[in-house]
Formats: C-alpha cells, sequence, structure tokens
C-alpha cells in the first residue's frame, strides 16, 4: 500500500509537469524571453532591423536627460492620485447597497458597461466627447454653465485630469462597486448582529467591520489599479490623447510607443523599457505577497 | 500507457487546431502574378476612387496582374514598413515620402530604379530625382518614382475678403497686411483663419515660415551650420504664431479639429477666410477651387517679414511621394512598371486630373485644368523654392515638432525662446 | 436606510449610469446624422436618420473582413487558451510537485508586463519563425500573453475543490488526466464560464500584438481596424461613430448574454484569490 502511494506521488508529479509545460513553454518563449532581451538592447542603437552596434550607457545618459522621460513619469504619478478615489467610492457604494437597493440591478448592468467595450474603443468615445466643440460642452452651455465649458482636450492639467478621472475613477466604479458587494457577502452576519447590540452607528460598522474584513480585496483593488495604470493605459491613451497636448499625458508605456515604434529609435526605447521592467517588477512582486498571504491560499 | 496516450491524443487536438488554422491562413496560391501595394493615402475619401480606377487600368494594360492595393494607417506607416523589413517580407510595392528620414534608413531594402527608369529620366527634373535618392545623393541609387511634387502655401477666399472690405486681388503677404487683413476679418464676425492648430496648421504655417526664414540655406540645418535658438527670423515666426493666437485670429475650434479633412472641409465650406494648405493631393488649389469657384481662390507661399532674409520663397518638396519597389518583392519587375504607372502616362494624368496632384513630370499637362490660381503658384514655384526644412530630418521629427508646437500655441507652456531651443534640441535627435 | 441617504444613493447611482452610458448614446445618434447635421447639432436626435455612415463603414473601412477575422482567430485561440489555463490551472491548484511554488510564482510574475514592453521583441521572434501575417502567430502570442491570469484563476478555483473527491478518484484507479477530464473539469464548468468572458474580452480588444503581426489587410482584427480609423485621413467623426457602433455591438451581446455571471458576482468572485 506504502509503496503504490509513492508509486502514485511520483506518478503525480511528472504528470504535473506534462500538463504545465504548455504554459511554461508560451510564458518563456514568449513573455520571458522578449522581457529580458530588452536589457541587451539597451546598449545598442538598434533601429528595429538591420545592424545592431554596443553603445555602452548612451542611450540611459540621454534618457537621464529626457524631458519627456522625466514628464512620464510624473505624469504616471500624478494618475496614481486617482486609485484612493477609485477604490474608495465603489467601497462606499457597495457598504451602502449591501441592504440591497430597489434598481439596483438595473444600475448594475449599465455601470457595468465600460468594462465590456474595451479601451481603443473608450478613448476613442470620450475623445469625441470632450472636445472643446464636442457633446460636453455643447451640454454645458445648454445647461447655462459656459464657464465650465473648457478645453479639456487642449490644457495640459486639464487633459491629465480628465484621463485620470475617466480611466481610473469613472470606467472602474462598476466593476469595483461588483467586487466589493461580492466580498461582503462574505462577511459574517454575526459581526454585524453584535455591533447593532452594542449600539454601533452606520460609520462605526463601515470602518470596524466592513473594511477590516475585506481588507484583502481593497488591496487587490488597489495593486489591480496601479497595474492598469502603469502597465495597461496604452490603448486608452492611444485612442483618447496620443500623449497630448505636448506630452502632458505621456507615460512610459506610451513613450516606449512612440520612441520605438514611431520614431523608429528601438535601442533608446528598449532603456526606456528596462526602467518599466523594474517598476513592474516591484508592483508585481507587492501583488505576488498580497496573494500569497496564508488566509488567501 | 494509456495515459501517455491521452496526454498524446490530447495534444493531437491541439495541433489539429493549429494545423487547421495554418492551413487557411496560406490557402490561394496564385497563378497569376499578385502585386501587393502599401499605401497610406488609398483610404482617404478623396483619392480612392481615383486609385481604384488606375488600378483598374493597369490590371487591363496587364491582364495577368492583381493588384492587393493595402490602406495602411499614416501614423503607423514607417513603424509596420520597418517591421517588414525586418522579417524579410512585406509588400511589392510601397508609397514612400520623398526627401524622408524613414525612407532613407530603409535604403537597404529598396530596390535601386536607375537602370529601369534610364529612358524617360528626362521627363522628371533633376532636383527631384535627387531627393528620390537615398540621403539626396544620386551615387546611392534612385529607390522611388516620384508622383507628386508637394508644397505649403495660403489660400484665401476671395469672396469673403471682399465681404469684410479687403481688396481680393491683394494678397496679405507681408506681415503687416496680414495682421491687418485678419483684424478687418474678425470684425467682420468672419473666422480669419481656420485649421486644425492642433495638429497640420501651425506644422505647415511654421513650414511656409521657415521657406522665408532658411531660404536656400535650409541645407545648413543638416549640417549645423544653421539652426532655430540662433536664428532670430525663427523665434519672431514663433512669436508671430503667439501673436496670431493671442489676437484671436485663429478658429475658436481650431484645436478641436483634426486638419485632415475637417479642417480642409471647414475652408472648402466658405467657413474662414484664410487657411495654409497643401500644393498637391488634398488640401489643395484643385479641392478649393472646385468647392469655392475657381476665381475665387487667392494665394500666397508665405507671409513676409522683415527679419527673414528672404522674401515670397515658396516652401517646397521635389518629390512629396512616389512608390519604391522592395527588395523581397518575388515580382520586381512587375512592381517597377506599377511605380511607374502612376508617375507616368495615361496613368499619372488620370492621378493629375482627378486629384489635382502637382506632378514633377513635365510631360503631364496641368495647365489646361483652368484654374487661374494655379498660375500664381507656378509662378511662385518658378522664381523661388526652399526645400521643406522637415524634410531635413528623419520622419519622427515631425511627431516631436507638432508636440512642440501645441505646448508653444495651444497649451502656451513654453515661450518662443524656449519653443526655439527645444526645436534645437529635437533637431539633435532627429537629424538623418 | 434612512430616506435622505436613498435618495442620495440614486443619485449617486444616475450620475455613473449617465457618465457609462451617455457618451456612448452621443456616439449612437452621431452615427446616424450627416456630417453638415453634425457640424451644427452636436447633442439633439438627428433630424434626418440616415444610415449612409454604416454602409461607408462596412464598405471602405473592411469592418466584414476584420469581423470574420475575429471570428476564425478568438474560438481557434480559445480553445488553446482553455486547454492551457485549465491543464496548468489544475496542476498548480490540486496537484503536488516541487517547483510548484517557484514556477507558480514565476507565472504570477509574468503577468504584469504591459504589452508594449514586449511586442518588438515578440514581433522580431515571430518573424524568425514565419509568425507573422499567419493566424498561428496572433493565436500563441494570445494566449502566452493571456493564459497566466486565466491559470492564476483557475488554479485558485482548483484549489478550493473538496480533495477528498480527488483522492477518491485515485484510489478507484483513475489516472491524472481522466481526474482532470472526468472530475475536475466537469467540477470547473461554471468558473470555465468566467474564464471564457475575460479571455473573449482579453483577447476582442488586444491591440499592440495584433497590429505588428497581422499586416495584411485581409487578417486584421476588429480592434485594430477600429485604431487605424483614426490614424487615417479624412475619415469624419460621424463615420467614426458608425465603426464604433460596429464594433462595439459584439461586446455587448457578450455582455448581455453573460449578464448572469456578473450578477452573481461570480465575476469578481473569480479575481478574489
Amino acid at each position: 500500500m506504502a509503496l503504490r502511494k509513492m508509486n502514485l506521488q511520483t506518478q503525480e508529479k511528472r504528470d504535473a509537469y506534462w500538463l504545465i509545460t504548455p504554459l511554461m513553454v508560451l510564458t518563456f518563449v514568449f513573455i520571458l524571453f522578449p522581457a529580458v532581451s530588452n536589457f541587451y538592447y539597451s546598449f545598442t542603437d538598434w533601429k528595429g532591423f538591420g545592424l545592431v552596434n554596443w553603445i555602452g550607457f548612451d542611450n540611459f545618459s540621454t534618457m537621464f536627460q529626457d524631458e519627456r522621460f522625466w514628464q512620464s513619469i510624473k505624469n504616471t504619478l500624478f494618475l496614481l492620485l486617482f486609485i484612493p478615489g477609485g477604490v474608495f467610492i465603489p467601497l462606499c457604494l457597495a457598504a451602502l447597497l449591501r441592504g440591497g437597493l430597489k434598481g439596483w440591478k438595473f444600475f448594475r448592468g449599465i455601470i457595468y458597461l465600460p468594462n465590456v467595450l474595451g479601451y481603443v474603443i473608450l478613448g476613442m468615445v470620450f475623445n469625441l466627447f470632450l472636445r472643446s466643440n464636442g457633446p460636453l460642452n455643447s451640454l454645458l452651455q445648454m445647461a447655462g454653465l459656459q464657464t465650465w465649458a473648457l478645453d479639456w482636450l487642449n490644457r495640459p492639467f486639464l487633459a491629465l485630469f480628465s484621463l485620470g478621472l475617466i480611466y481610473s475613477i469613472l470606467m472602474r466604479i462598476g466593476f469595483g462597486t461588483i467586487y466589493f458587494l461580492a466580498a461582503m457577502g462574505g462577511i459574517d452576519e454575526q459581526l454585524y448582529e453584535a455591533a447593532r447590540i452594542d449600539g454601533a452607528g452606520w460609520w462605526t460598522t463601515f470602518w470596524k467591520i466592513t473594511l477590516p474584513s475585506i481588507r484583502f480585496n481593497i488591496e487587490f483593488l488597489v495593486v489591480m489599479s496601479v497595474i492598469e495604470n502603469v502597465a495597461r493605459a496604452f490603448s486608452f491613451i492611444y485612442a483618447f490623447s496620443h500623449g497630448g497636448p505636448g506630452y502632458s499625458t505621456y507615460t512610459l508605456e506610451y513613450g516606449l510607443y512612440s520612441l520605438g515604434f514611431i520614431n523608429g529609435k528601438m535601442g533608446y526605447a528598449s532603456a526606456w523599457a528596462v526602467v518599466l521592467f523594474f517598476i513592474c517588477s516591484i508592483i508585481a512582486i507587492m501583488q505576488i505577497r498580497l496573494m500569497r498571504r496564508p488566509e488567501n491560499e | 500507457m494509456s495515459r501517455t496516450k491521452k496526454f498524446v491524443s490530447g495534444l493531437l487536438l491541439f495541433g489539429l487546431v493549429v494545423a487547421m488554422v495554418c492551413g487557411l491562413s496560406t490557402v490561394n496560391a496564385a497563378k497569376q502574378i499578385t502585386l501587393t501595394v502599401w499605401d497610406f493615402k488609398y483610404a482617404d475619401p478623396g483619392m480612392h476612387p481615383t486609385m481604384v480606377k488606375i488600378d483598374n487600368m493597369f490590371m487591363q494594360k496587364y491582364p495577368n496582374v492583381k493588384v492587393n492595393h493595402v490602406s495602411q494607417p499614416m501614423d503607423q506607416y514607417y513603424n509596420l514598413l520597418r517591421a517588414a523589413a525586418q522579417a524579410n517580407e512585406g509588400p511589392d510595392v510601397a508609397l514612400l515620402h520623398g526627401g524622408r528620414g524613414d525612407v532613407y534608413e530603409l535604403d537597404q531594402f529598396e530596390v535601386k530604379l536607375d537602370k529601369y527608369i534610364k529612358s524617360w529620366r528626362k521627363e522628371i527634373p533633376e532636383d527631384s530625382w535627387k531627393v528620390a535618392a537615398t540621403k539626396r545623393d544620386l551615387k546611392n541609387g534612385i529607390k522611388l518614382i516620384p508622383m507628386t511634387s508637394q508644397g505649403f502655401g495660403f489660400y484665401y477666399n476671395k469672396a469673403l475678403f471682399k465681404k469684410a472690405g479687403l481688396d481680393p486681388n491683394v494678397a496679405p503677404k507681408d506681415w503687416n497686411s496680414f495682421l491687418a487683413a485678419c483684424e478687418k476679418l474678425k470684425a467682420a464676425g468672419i473666422v480669419p483663419i481656420t485649421g486644425g492648430v492642433r495638429d497640420y496648421t501651425a506644422d505647415f504655417m511654421f513650414r511656409c515660415l521657415a521657406a522665408n526664414v532658411y531660404g536656400k540655406d535650409v541645407y545648413g540645418l543638416q549640417n549645423g551650420k544653421q539652426g532655430f535658438a540662433s536664428n532670430a527670423a525663427f523665434k519672431k515666426a514663433a512669436e508671430m504664431m503667439v501673436e496670431l493666437k493671442n489676437k484671436g485670429y485663429f478658429d475658436p475650434n481650431g484645436a478641436s479639429i483634426p486638419y485632415f479633412m475637417d479642417a480642409i472641409n471647414n475652408f472648402a465650406a466658405g467657413k474662414g477666410a484664410i487657411f495654409c494648405g497643401l500644393l498637391s493631393d488634398v488640401g489643395n488649389w484643385y479641392a478649393f477651387g472646385n468647392a469655392l469657384g475657381k476665381e475665387n481662390v487667392g494665394y500666397f507661399p508665405t507671409i513676409n517679414f522683415p527679419e527673414a532674409k528672404n522674401k515670397d520663397m515658396q516652401s517646397f518638396q521635389p518629390v512629396g511621394i512616389g512608390y519604391g519597389v522592395m527588395t523581397w518583392s518575388k515580382n520586381q519587375a512587375m512592381a517597377e512598371k506599377y511605380a511607374e504607372f502612376y508617375a507616368r502616362g495615361a496613368g499619372a494624368q488620370t492621378f493629375v486630373a482627378a486629384t489635382g496632384a502637382l506632378s514633377p513630370n513635365t510631360s503631364l499637362d496641368t495647365a489646361s485644368l483652368g484654374y487661374p490660381v494655379l498660375k500664381d503658384i507656378a509662378g511662385y514655384l518658378k522664381k523661388n523654392t526652399s526645400e521643406d526644412f522637415l524634410t531635413m530630418y528623419i520622419g519622427a521629427f515631425e511627431d516631436e515638432f507638432i508636440a512642440a508646437n501645441q505646448q508653444l500655441i495651444i497649451t502656451g507652456e513654453i515661450n518662443p525662446t524656449k519653443y526655439a531651443e527645444q526645436m534645437d534640441k529635437i533637431a539633435s535627435q532627429h537629424h538623418q | 436606510m434612512n430616506k435622505k441617504i436613498k435618495v442620495t444613493i440614486y443619485i449617486v447611482l444616475i450620475f455613473f449610469a449617465l457618465v457609462s452610458i451617455y457618451p456612448l448614446y452621443h456616439v449612437f445618434i452621431t452615427s446616424f446624422k450627416q456630417l453638415n447635421e453634425y457640424a451644427n447639432n452636436r447633442v439633439l436626435l438627428p433630424v434626418h436618420w440616415v444610415i449612409d455612415n454604416y454602409k461607408v463603414a462596412i464598405e471602405q473601412c473592411h469592418l466584414l473582413y476584420y469581423f470574420l477575422n475575429n471570428i476564425i482567430l478568438i474560438p481557434a485561440a480559445m480553445v488553446f487558451y482553455l486547454f492551457v489555463c485549465i491543464m496548468a490551472g489544475f496542476a498548480f491548484g490540486r496537484l503536488r510537485f516541487r517547483l510548484r511554488l517557484p514556477l507558480f510564482l514565476i507565472v504570477l510574475f509574468l503577468m504584469i508586463f504591459p504589452q508594449m514592453l514586449l511586442s518588438m521583441q515578440i514581433f522580431q521572434l515571430c518573424a524568425k519563425f514565419h509568425l507573422t501575417n499567419n493566424y498561428l502567430g496572433v493565436i500563441l502570442v494570445w494566449t502566452a500573453y493571456f493564459a497566466p491570469f486565466g491559470t492564476y484563476i483557475m488554479a485558485s478555483y482548483f484549489n478550493t475543490l473538496p480533495y477528498e473527491i480527488i483522492e477518491s478518484g485515485r484510489i478507484d484507479g483513475a489516472n491524472t488526466w481522466s481526474i482532470l477530464t472526468r472530475i475536475a473539469t466537469p467540477m470547473a464548468l461554471p468558473m470555465m464560464g468566467i474564464l471564457i468572458i475575460i479571455g473573449f474580452q482579453s483577447m476582442w480588444n488586444e491591440l499592440p500584438f495584433s497590429l505588428l503581426l497581422l499586416q495584411r489587410m485581409e487578417m486584421r482584427t476588429v480592434t485594430i481596424g477600429i485604431a487605424m480609423i483614426q490614424g487615417e485621413y479624412g475619415i469624419p467623426d460621424t463615420t467614426q461613430s458608425a465603426v464604433i457602433m460596429i464594433a462595439a455591438l459584439i461586446p455587448m451581446l457578450v455582455f448581455v448574454f453573460f449578464q448572469k455571471y456578473i450578477a452573481t458576482g461570480a465575476f469578481s468572485g473569480a479575481i478574489k484569490g
């Protein structure tokens, strides 16, 4: 019997390696290898084709003097400031909706809509929507709010602000609320019962019971939002503002596209990619630590 | 044993799907020749029907050829071409820009056409052939057959000038008269300068002004003998642009309108008095003449201002666009014939007549089209041209240039001095 | 809940509902306007409803081609993707082997890199193996890029399955493959629904890889098609709107069809960990 069990275990091991082979091969070839080979190209003047010349740290010294680089770091940091809003609003909404609300099903469908459309479509839609002669300003003027009819896409701060507001908050309300509602469904009702007996108010219950109980989910959504901001925003920015006006919505990711693909300076873009690689790695490690916490095992 | 079998059969199922997909993607081994043409103009509604027509003419002439004309987006175009170069497979024929750095960089993948064009080389001026050769050096070989020449200049709506009390037959080509005209137009409730200020209106206006600033010395930008911040006239040009903006002479919606085709359509619809347009293909004398009336369109190439050394200088590209043949093509001989067809003979004549393209080919006739403004343009072209300063750099220069223009004119983040400095910086990163 | 709070919640919900639906509604009405009407009438319903924009969109922008490509590409990639995710998810979630943890961590780590960071090198690789302008190339790259997340979801799910069921299968003499196909996969069917939605959304909306890998017009996907509209000269806003509406149609249908997953919260639960 013991022998059979051992046999089974080695069998299981072998089978396991078989089962993960397709995934491992694909990811190593198409993700790990490309990500790592950027390191090599960042020391070259590669143009995307043809000869590759080793030029040492030139790309990096150019990069650190490049205003576009610092601007994109600044822009990314600014966009991160919207994440608390994108997490806190759904959190409050979910807490309020926990007891149920007539018509929630109807709203749920609608506010989830942005999540299905994809960033290219959303970016184009909001680009059309926010132009200075576009529908938003027409509406504001019709409502007598001429002073609010701003040139959203052509003022550096406004463009970045609109980007953050739309991308990090408005588009995420639906998913966040549904996500938190699902998480709150798992909280033990007895905790609330006990709080009510103690005479705790809504806020106290929210802070003392709801938040701690779904702490993991909150952290998870924060990390996901950081990823969406730092590493997934390209398609949206591409369709929404093309990095402009000037460089006011330029991010590292957009810079990679603009420098590498449009300017044909793959070597230099690879240096940007190396920086982005490190930033992403830090976020990934945060994320992994979160997922690997014992209570989430 | 049976476990392994099942694993294998699972993998086989994989393989089946894969094979099916592969099969689907590699069907049609054609007996006849298929010429794949890449193009960034093909989707343009103003061009599309004409190009379809010319392709059909070509296929009639060579019945064993099927033209597969593929439209690629302009902003991705050279990116895709570079990618094709890397894979060493792609289009047989590609539309290329004359004098553009990206085209010169792809030199090794472009077929030398010197021999092919030899018998009719005289039809096109040597100036144009020079730009069609890599780095403007005929020794490197001619890499594309010029279809058009291109340039930029100001068109104005004579009816609106009259309405504002201006003399429609006097072009406001000096800075003071330009300002005075704008003021009068504005007072009459007419938008003085229509355009897509966010992208190409500012871009093209700077290129017109730069013709006066640099004139024949424009090549000095390539070897560092000329610059931006060091040139008082260039700085003045930037100040002029800011002044026009501050005085409200640009279309108030101009920053939200894309130049192609919205701004062009606005001018054609009479929604503004002055427009910085092109000489060839679209947004040109032909389109505006047809829309506003042939007699109703005035033209001047640039704005004269005292700081600039030159006057009435026409910003010019000896080659606007032209088809080149790629080295990986398996049908190079036919591809060369195709490139020629758009630049010479019946195909070219159709192209010119239908779009108002300005062909460098002297054997083609445009004068008979009967547009009076064309006479003015021809006059400026004959008198004095300055090669477009943008073509001194690699193509990506324009992206950065437009971003800098936005910072100067739209967002106001930088002042003219800083702008000129930034232009130097951009230039240093984008030398050919 | 007292009345005031209720009213506030409704107001907040109505606001967010408007934000997500109104811009799309605007695109919808614009797509039925003539260009010169749109110039003067941005907000109101069209006076003359026309379908010309759709005609132009379909004829000139080759949208039918693009749809056809999606119909070929996405199901094929989906089969591949499900295979990879379920197999690896089962191994990571339910089997014991020495490198389980480090390998799983690597997979999680590889989830994060943006497409832009990888695409040029991926293109080089594909060019070397003749996988450009080839459906197979896109299928492989999509699967590689999206499978880590799918694997993570499946692994978390398999992890919650009661261990006894699998053990009992094993004691009955079933091998790993038949445990996976006969016991675990049927139990994971609801999760596969979610996996399919996530995979579908990711693939349908993917831009950078397919843009580079599919250069021939006949092979492009819908998302490339609409992204190109912006880069192309002279497509007016009204036609653009029609293109957006056509492209948004299928994702919206899928959304309506699969809404029950979102309704039960299972969808978000899947991403819980």
